[in-house]
């Protein structure tokens, strides 16, 4: 054997260029894998990075813990880490105002927790003694009194009771003004060290201990969660928490699902079988189109050394002999690539993360500017597996043939091509297109169907999953940017401590009528209760009623419950834009309702249709109670649309909503509900207006987010497309290279008998228009329905024919099939003739 | 001592109205240490009847047996093991392997065994052959004389019960052509190696001990 791998060493030193693209075709293809497999890592620890920055790292939350109960849970060998918050008391910070919880509540805690806990300290120090506090930036300046660094205060802390239920209650029951009190004061003193992000209504020192603490566990093994957290809190099954016996009243167990459900990639069902099968997708386009290009490298090569194996076959070399020199070429050549691949990958992704990252990073994840690149064993052990998966499977069929090789093959100088008149007939116009050289072009074409197969089949692979590729992209982001277009605003405020109050309501539009002076504000009201109940249920459409009772599992709403529909407004200047917008006279429809209950449909059956839930008709009156008191009340319906109303855009109600104008509303209390407007200078007044009750939403940020994640996303595929497509074009260097100088004899024949460069260059050029109209029009083809398949899943309403893509690919191929082959072909331009025809050793 | 001994040996190729006999039930015995030179016209089946004692080719029907065993009873890897120690051929167009130098297209059936020789038995043979200065070079490096000679050494290495020798002159030039003549005759005269040789040069097969002529894949003449 060891003669034998000396000779599969030689083989491939002196086969250099074969040998080194099937070893690139393997570094491109391990690299991608690797690549990937990084990737999703990253994207994975970046997920849950954020996770943990957002709410802090830990898995179980159990609230008001006794000291019995934490020491049973000290010795569970499943819990890896548990953090502890004292809870203090409850105090009223001086000052401060906040009508829905008017106290504040004292926790201490040590460093280890607040860093784990994630509670961001902005500015100042973490306390070093129970004597020093940290407050949240939204009690800096949301009252009467602005505190900063250094201020001393003095805390009252005491204990909440209710005084309906007659004990005591913690920050798990909602703030009642009249039905609790404060007791047990105990009084204390703190100089303000720092300055923290969250929790909004709590303050922390430290070296306070109370036997009532709040606990934060971490699992040794998050992937068993399940199991874990079911034995620590005591029930038999994960499923069963918060039904029958536990070891903990359900209400004080939180479970930390967003962290979970990043670190073990525990979807719901349907997602994570489309995440696995995206990913399964993908990896299998990687080692298909490898397992191509190297299976057709060693077929190539078996062409070329075939009457080699044949002489070895008869000298005495066994069929097992011939099959171990081609296998121990492709360990070889696997031994050089992987190696070099995993390299590649490992290094090409973060490259590509650093450079995603320092161009859109902040937009990404502010926290952590950006991806988090990480590595692990786990991908290099996949791309190397993998990889010598894809080079045993592509060697395969060749070290088979070539052991089959027989030993009166070589002798005979059988060629592997046979042919008969009919396979190799031509017609008169190619002669009268072509001329001689087009002929025998064509007539080889016609002969040698398997070798062009491949090149074809490579070529359109690329094209099919470039122009895939494009139409995913194209979609993908063809939704959100209709979605920022059709918006008449790029700045939401929102009510966050609700704006049910007339003089809060009243105090925010005097505060933006203030500072907006020439922008369009847009006010949306909401009805006090919400909106009406319509008991008379002749008007509702049976149809979509059955599809939503089917889709949200609700009980049969035909069983005498009454359908509610919501009831909104805008000022009137808005009416009237938006009265032009959907094509109605204002005059008509002033003081009348304009209903809104077209729903889109996502079953597959009702797929891109809207469906009204209601049968009611313009002029017809809808009739209902609303509030408490079932006030009985009426509306004219003065226009019906499909169109979303400013704001409610991303609304989703499954009777509609019904729009009144504001200033002829006098039947209904409505309250302020969104401040929509349109700016061009929309972070100045986003810090003008800026308020820790108002929730400030900046869609300008959002399309910018959205548009960074576009490019993120593009940057990603197209970089997968390019080494796709870089395999491919290693292939078919392979195949028409090997082609042409398997074809030199003929080639100088030609030549020696008269064919002039022209005639050659013509008969080249038929070869290069075949291999691209044949690989474009099946590539386009495919690409094509694969582009339907993608318009389906993202439900688009119209197909947009992927044209671009489409001229984009026939422009490339035509180039890469034109330099391939003439760069193939100028070798053998310069060789002598007669050398060439009498050179056995080809 | 009888070394081969060739029986009813028939080759049909194609089938049907396309059917071509191209060796025609012949039979013969040849002794060991024997020169024999095999001679007819193109097409006369002579080559077809080389390989197919080199085990190279099966026939149709017949049975070919060297030092007693019939060799077409044997499998494919045991044929392969057979040419590689018992058989030595030599071809008209040397088909020595491209990547390996003169000296390892000698050894390549020893190689191929698995087995060693002494540096003193390749010396000595790449001195008879008069290639010991071309030892590490490749074919396309060497003249056509200095190829066949090489084919020769590889033949002759395991020293194999027969040499099949096919037209070994046919591509060479008068000079080189006596050269491997020679050489055939000095390693059958000296090492009383068998071989049988096809020719067509006349003036060669009379070196022989025996001339067989074949016509229409018939043997027709022994002399």
């Amino acid at each position: 054997m060891k003669f034998l791998n000396k000779f599969s060493i030689r083989n491939l030193k002196l086969n250099k260029k074969r040998t080194v693209s099937t070893i690139i075709g393997v570094i491109l293809s391990t690299a991608l894998i690797c690549g990937f497999s990084i990737l999703c890592l990253s994207f994975k620890e970046t997920l849950v990075q954020a996770e943990i920055v957002n709410s802090g790292y830990y898995h179980l939350q159990i609230e008001n813990t006794s000291k019995q109960e934490r020491d049973v849970l000290e010795q569970n060998r499943d819990i890896e880490d548990i953090l502890y918050v004292n809870k203090i008391g409850y105090g009223i910070l001086k000052g401060l105002k906040n009508e829905s919880k008017p106290y504040i509540q004292l926790n201490s805690m040590d460093r280890n927790t607040f860093d784990k806990l994630a509670f961001h300290l902005k500015k100042g120090r973490f306390p070093k003694n129970n004597h020093e506090i940290l407050i949240s930036e939204h009690m800096l300046s949301n009252g009467d009194v602005e505190y900063k660094i250094g201020d001393v205060i003095e805390l009252d802390i005491k204990e909440r009771y209710s005084i309906k239920e007659d004990h005591k209650i913690d920050d798990s029951c909602e703030y009642e003004a009249i039905d609790e009190k404060l007791i047990h004061t105990k009084p204390y003193e703190f100089t303000i060290v720092g300055i923290i992000e969250r929790p909004v209504d709590s303050v922390i020192t430290t070296n306070i201990s109370n036997s009532i603490q709040d606990i934060f566990i971490t699992l040794k093994h998050p992937n068993k969660y399940k199991t874990s957290i079911s034995q620590i809190v005591g029930v038999d099954h994960f499923d069963n928490i918060g039904s029958g016996k536990m070891n903990f009243d359900s209400s004080r167990i939180q479970i930390n699902n967003e962290l979970i459900r990043w670190e073990t990639l525990s979807f719901s069902d349907g997602n994570t079988k489309i995440m696995y099968s995206v990913g399964a997708i993908i990896i299998a386009i990687i080692m298909l189109t490898s397992i191509y290009c190297i299976r057709n490298s060693f077929a190539i090569s078996l062409v070329e050394k075939k009457k080699m194996y044949g002489m070895l076959a008869s000298i005495g070399a066994t069929k097992k002999q011939l099959r171990n020199s081609v296998l121990t070429e492709a360990y070889i050549i696997a031994c050089i690539g992987i190696p070099i691949g995993i390299i590649a990958g490992i290094g090409a992704i973060y490259i590509v993360i650093k450079v995603v990252n320092s161009i859109i990073g902040d937009m990404l994840f502010p926290h952590l500017n950006g991806i988090v690149y990480k590595v692990s064993f786990i991908p290099i052990l996949i791309a190397i597996i993998l990889g010598f998966i894809s080079i045993y499977f592509s060697a395969r069929s060749s070290a088979k043939k070539a052991s089959r090789v027989s030993p009166i093959q070589n002798l005979r100088n059988v060629e592997d091509i046979s042919c008969n008149e009919k396979q190799v007939k031509s017609s008169n116009i190619i002669r009268k297109l072509f001329g001689m050289g087009g002929v025998i072009a064509y007539k080889n074409l016609k002969r040698s169907k398997k070798k062009y197969r491949t090149t074809v089949i490579s070529l359109m692979i690329s094209i099919c999953v470039f122009i895939s590729i494009s139409t995913f992209i194209q979609d993908a982001f063809a939704l959100t940017a209709k979605y920022f277009e059709t918006i008449d605003y790029n700045l939401m405020i929102e009510d966050y401590d609700s704006l049910q109050k007339i003089d809060q309501q009243q105090s925010l539009k005097n505060k933006v009528d203030e500072i907006l002076k020439n922008e369009q504000v847009i006010y949306l009201y909401q009805a006090h209760y919400g909106g009406m109940d319509i008991f008379d249920l002749s008007k509702i459409n049976k149809k979509y009623y059955s599809k939503v009772t089917q889709k949200n599992n609700v009980e049969n709403m035909y069983q005498g419950q009454p359908i509610y529909i919501s009831i909104v407004s805008v000022d009137d200047a808005s009416y009237r834009k938006f009265c032009k917008k959907i094509g109605v006279n204002y005059d008509d429809v002033k003081d009348k309702g304009i209903l809104n209950d077209y729903h889109y449909l996502e079953q597959e059956e009702y797929k891109n249709q809207f469906m009204r839930s209601f049968t009611f008709e313009k002029g017809e009156r809808i009739k209902g109670y609303y509030g408490e008191k079932k006030q009985k009340i009426e509306k004219t319906i003065g226009a019906i649309t499909n169109q979303s109303l400013y704001g409610m855009e991303d609304t989703k109600i499954d009777s509609g909503y019904l729009i009144v104008n504001q200033k002829y509303e006098k039947d209904i209390t409505m309250d302020l509900s969104k401040v929509l407007i349109k700016t061009d200078n929309v972070q100045v007044i986003e810090k003008e207006i800026q308020n820790n009750s108002l929730n400030i939403t900046n869609l300008d940020q959002f399309a910018k987010e959205s548009n960074a994640m576009r490019i993120v996303t593009s940057i990603f595929l197209y970089g997968f497309l390019t080494v796709i497509i870089l395999i491919s074009i290693t292939n078919i260097f392979n195949t028409i290279t090997s082609n042409i100088d398997l074809r030199q004899r003929e080639f100088a024949m030609l030549k020696s008998v008269g064919m002039k460069s022209s005639e050659f260059n013509r008969m080249v050029n038929l070869e290069i228009l075949f291999y691209c109209t044949k690989s474009l029009a099946l590539g386009v083809l495919f690409g094509c329905m694969l582009s339907v398949m993608i318009n389906n899943a993202f439900k688009m309403k119209m197909f947009y024919f992927p044209i671009h893509a489409i001229l984009i690919s026939i422009i490339v191929v035509f180039i890469i099939v034109f330099i391939i082959m003439h760069y193939s072909v100028h070798k053998i331009n310069s060789q002598n003739i007669i050398e060439t025809i009498r050179n056995e050793n080809i | 001592m009888e070394i081969l001994k060739v029986e009813n040996l028939s080759k049909v190729y194609g089938t049907d109205s396309t059917s071509v006999i191209a060796l025609d039930h012949v039979s013969f015995c040849v002794q060991k240490g024997e020169f024999v030179a095999i001679v007819g016209a193109s097409g006369s089946g002579k080559s077809t009847l080389l390989h197919l004692l080199g085990g190279v080719d099966r026939p149709t029907t017949g049975k070919v047996f060297i030092e007693g065993k019939d060799i077409y009873q044997y499998s494919d890897d045991e044929l392969a093991i057979f040419r590689r120690r018992q058989v030595g051929l030599i071809y008209q167009f040397y088909n020595l392997i491209p990547i390996l130098n003169v000296e390892e297209n000698i050894l390549l059936p020893l190689n191929l065994d698995n087995r060693e020789v002494k540096k003193e038995v390749i010396d000595d043979l790449l001195s008879v052959l008069g290639l010991t200065e071309r030892r590490y070079h490749l074919p396309n490096k060497l003249s056509g004389g200095q190829q066949q000679r090489t084919s020769i050494g590889r033949a002759l290495i395991t020293k194999p019960a027969i040499v099949l020798a096919d037209e070994p002159t046919g591509n060479l030039d008068s000079k080189a052509s006596d050269e491997i003549v020679n050489l055939l005759l000095k390693s059958n005269k000296e090492y009383k190696q068998t071989i049988i040789m096809i020719t067509h040069n006349m003036e060669i097969a009379k070196m022989a001990d025996r001339i067989i002529e074949i016509e229409d894949g018939k043997i027709v003449r022994e002399v």
